[in-house]
């Protein structure tokens, strides 16, 4: 007995795994053909987000590399107010990178660098920032890299990177899988970046929790509870001497051989910091020697040094050393003569 | 009719704080898109698998996308 019309045109079942697939394999055509170009990198970002937009600096003329931690990357403002962006506006001509981040440090910057020169990234100047807080050992970015450099940066790890430094342990069998299945389908391995453009957080579940805490007044009542003071300072910074035991000072002074060692001319800065918030805790003899002895050993390998330190007055920060808006756009103007001198 | 709701009392619930899951449960949510516009675009003979596919696509990126963030987050711990 011959089927009714309606069955034989009935489409085969498995033609919905195949769209399903197609639509997966479209979609994973367009995040691989994305090329980032941010004005400086989201507070969140993934090792493949990293890996691509190193890559695309390769193509990038004489790039002005920005690095180092908040202060640079410009915590609680606008990335078009932060110090780069504003330099990128007073400098049209020079090509802006700013590759700081939340949680840098010298371990962060050092591994960095090493990172972009082994991608084949050629800067025409490196500027970054060293910040005394980050050679105290109980900051969490004295001897820790950011994972996703970590990941990114893997082949370029050293024996002693792995004895020295906290490294994330990325062994296990579902760490590897993961890695594995990032690197193959896109949309897995750019997840992290995909949640910070959508929900301008780490995921929706965090962006919910801001949404109902601004509602409620929670958000409000911890910003105040949290006001910046003094003593909420207390032990950020280390006021040992500091000399070649501290990790975090070596990768400095590693930081600052590389560069020269690479013929790539650089500025270093000593970060702005809010003086008269921490007077009772830096403005001493050892914080003072501390900062001299990072000043002095930067200029013995031919890194231009800038003491900013207390160049900038308390009303333009957040906090201890983050930046206002016009703070952020006074560190510009700071910097402005020594990179104009520099790229001439 | 939907089935009725299924409501257990659980090791941390009493009397007062026990809570109803209502129609929430993944059983009952299937039973409700049968009876829904999207059931019957998926049933459709000729274009229901392409459907299928694109609902299918669909919660595979919104697994991804709205899954919560356990990775590459470093720990501020000092801000």
């Amino acid at each position: 007995m011959a089927a009714p019309a309606s069955r034989r045109r009935r489409t085969p079942w498995w033609h919905a795994y195949a769209t399903a697939l197609a639509i997966l394999v479209v979609l994973d055509l367009a995040l691989r053909a994305w090329v980032p170009h941010p004005l400086r990198l989201p507070e969140q970002f993934s090792a493949i987000y990293l890996e691509r937009y190193v890559a695309s600096l390769r193509s990038v003329h004489a790039p002005v590399i920005v690095m180092g931690d908040s202060s640079l990357w410009g915590y609680k403002t606008p990335a078009s107010d932060s110090a780069p962006a504003v330099l990128a506006r007073l400098l049209p001509a020079a090509n802006f990178v700013n590759l700081s981040y939340e949680g840098g440090s010298p371990v962060n910057s050092e591994v960095l660098l090493r990172y972009l020169l082994q991608a084949g990234v050629r800067p025409r100047l490196v500027v970054f920032n060293v910040n005394q807080k980050e050679f105290n050992p109980s900051d969490s970015a004295f001897k820790r890299l950011r994972p996703s450099l970590q990941v990114a940066a893997e082949q370029e790890l050293t024996v002693r990177d792995r004895a020295e430094l906290d490294l994330q342990n990325r062994s296990a069998v579902n760490d590897r899988l993961s890695d594995l299945v990032a690197r193959l389908w896109a949309l897995y391995g750019y997840r992290t970046d995909l949640r910070e453009a959508l929900f301008g957080t780490d995921d929706m579940a965090t962006l919910l929790t801001h949404v109902a805490g601004t509602l409620s007044g929670y958000t409000f009542r911890q910003a105040q509870a949290e006001a910046p003071t003094a003593e909420r300072f207390l032990g950020t910074y280390d006021l040992t001497p500091l000399d070649s035991s501290n990790i975090s000072y070596q990768r400095l002074v590693a930081l600052a051989a590389l560069l020269e060692r690479a013929h790539v001319p650089a500025i270093g800065i000593l970060t702005p910091t809010n003086h008269t918030l921490l007077h009772d805790y830096i403005d001493n003899s050892v914080y003072v020697a501390n900062v001299a002895t990072a000043a002095r050993m930067l200029r013995s390998k031919g890194v231009t040094t800038l003491n900013l330190d207390a160049a900038i007055p308390a009303g333009d920060f957040i906090d201890n050393d983050h930046l206002t808006s016009e703070g952020n756009r006074r560190f510009a103007e700071l910097l402005r003569p020594t990179i104009e001198e520099a790229l001439r | 009719m939907p089935p009725s709701s299924t409501q257990s009392t659980r090791d941390w619930e009493d009397d007062t704080t026990r809570l109803s899951t209502g129609y929430a449960d993944a059983f009952e949510a299937a039973w409700f898109l049968t009876r829904s516009p999207l059931w019957r675009a998926v049933r459709h003979p000729n274009w229901g698998p392409y459907v299928l596919g694109i609902v299918l696509a669909v919660l595979i990126v919104a697994m991804v996308v709205l899954g919560a963030s356990t990775d590459s987050h470093f720990i501020y711990t000092d801000f």
